[in-house]
């Protein structure tokens, strides 16, 4: 409640006059407060949860802007991972070069045994 | 680069599993402050919210109109304050009062404009009244109850028939009971005017009041 002197000019009657005026003022608004029904507290619960509902989901916001920053470094390294893969194997004009006959060969689930033993092939086509 | 040097590479990129146990830890130690201040909202909520309501309730007198006050408030302080140090918190839950029970009045005032020009309209700022309450209640009241409804009744006209910045310090001061700087935070204004405010409602309510009280 307020403590503090006032700087209100007055003689000392008026003053006691005013406390009586504040102190009954704050003992009614108390004794209101204390009868307020079961339906506004309800009301007043409720309006409560959802307030705290509102500082929970703008916390779950930020945790939004956050998740992308591992997401994001993951998809850095595997792109990375993949162009250095690209860039290991063969450049874009070897990719071209490569006759169609090869992508059969891969395509074909026939020849997979014969990748298995690609060196043997190799051999076998020099002679 | 060697096949075998790129997955040596990535695997040395990907989180370990030790990792990924820590980065959890680390999660919920920033979700703990959050719960924190969520858990310190609801006590300083709680601790205001039915004085907050018979204070609205007191400037727009209407339920419904100071729950909704109320229910605003409460929103706007979680969701632009709810991260400002607690001690903030009750002079900006009740400047953000302040301003929707005056938003409340503006739009009565503006509302009761134009439908005065509407025919068969009458005029008057009190919604018409909840059937219920015109039902008699046949409860005894004590002698002593009815007299401090009564006194509050009339402490409740006087303070309505008050200016608006006069009843805001009056109510923020003596029932809220914040000191002067918190009410000038509170009103928008400087601490002098709200000593001026205040003195002239305390002068009017005991010019009004008499020897009621």
């Amino acid at each position: 409640m307020v403590t503090e002197s006032r700087d209100e000019p007055g003689d000392a009657e008026s003053g006691r006059e005013r406390e009586r005026l504040e102190r009954r003022a704050q003992a009614l608004f108390e004794d209101s407060v204390e009868r307020v029904d079961a339906r506004t507290r309800s009301k007043l619960t409720q309006a409560r949860h959802a307030a705290l509902d509102e500082i929970k989901q703008g916390s779950a916001h930020w945790r939004w802007l956050r998740a992308p920053v591992g997401g994001l470094a993951a998809i850095a390294v595997a792109a990375i991972v993949v162009v250095a893969w690209q860039g290991g194997q063969r450049t874009g004009s070897e990719m071209a070069a490569v006759p169609l006959d090869d992508f059969d060969i891969v395509a074909d689930a026939d020849n997979l045994e014969m990748l298995q033993d690609v060196e043997f092939y190799a051999w076998l086509d020099d002679r | 680069m060697q096949r075998s040097d790129i997955l040596t590479t990535a695997a040395a990129l990907m989180p370990a599993p030790p990792l990924f146990a820590i980065s959890h830890d680390a999660g919920t130690t920033v979700k703990e402050p959050i719960l924190d201040q969520a858990r310190a909202l609801d006590r300083f909520l709680m601790s205001i919210e039915k004085r907050a309501f018979r204070i609205a309730r007191i400037a727009v007198r209407h339920d419904d109109d100071a729950l909704d006050i109320v229910q605003d408030a409460m929103l706007q302080l979680a969701r632009r304050y709810g991260q400002h140090p607690s001690e903030q918190w009750r002079p900006l839950f009740y400047r953000i009062l302040q301003n929707r029970i005056r938003d409340c009045q503006r739009r009565r005032k503006v509302r009761a404009r134009v439908m005065a020009w509407l025919p068969g309209w009458k005029s008057g700022e009190e919604p018409p009244p909840d059937p219920s309450d015109t039902v008699p209640d046949t409860r005894p009241l004590p002698v002593q109850q009815l007299a401090t409804d009564e006194a509050l009744q009339t402490l409740e006209s006087a303070l309505t028939a008050l200016p608006g910045r006069q009843q805001e310090a009056f109510m923020l001061r003596m029932f809220e009971g914040l000191d002067t700087a918190e009410t000038a935070l509170a009103m928008g204004c400087s601490e002098g005017s709200v000593k001026t405010h205040y003195s002239r409602a305390v002068h009017s309510l005991r010019e009004r009041l008499g020897n009621v009280w």
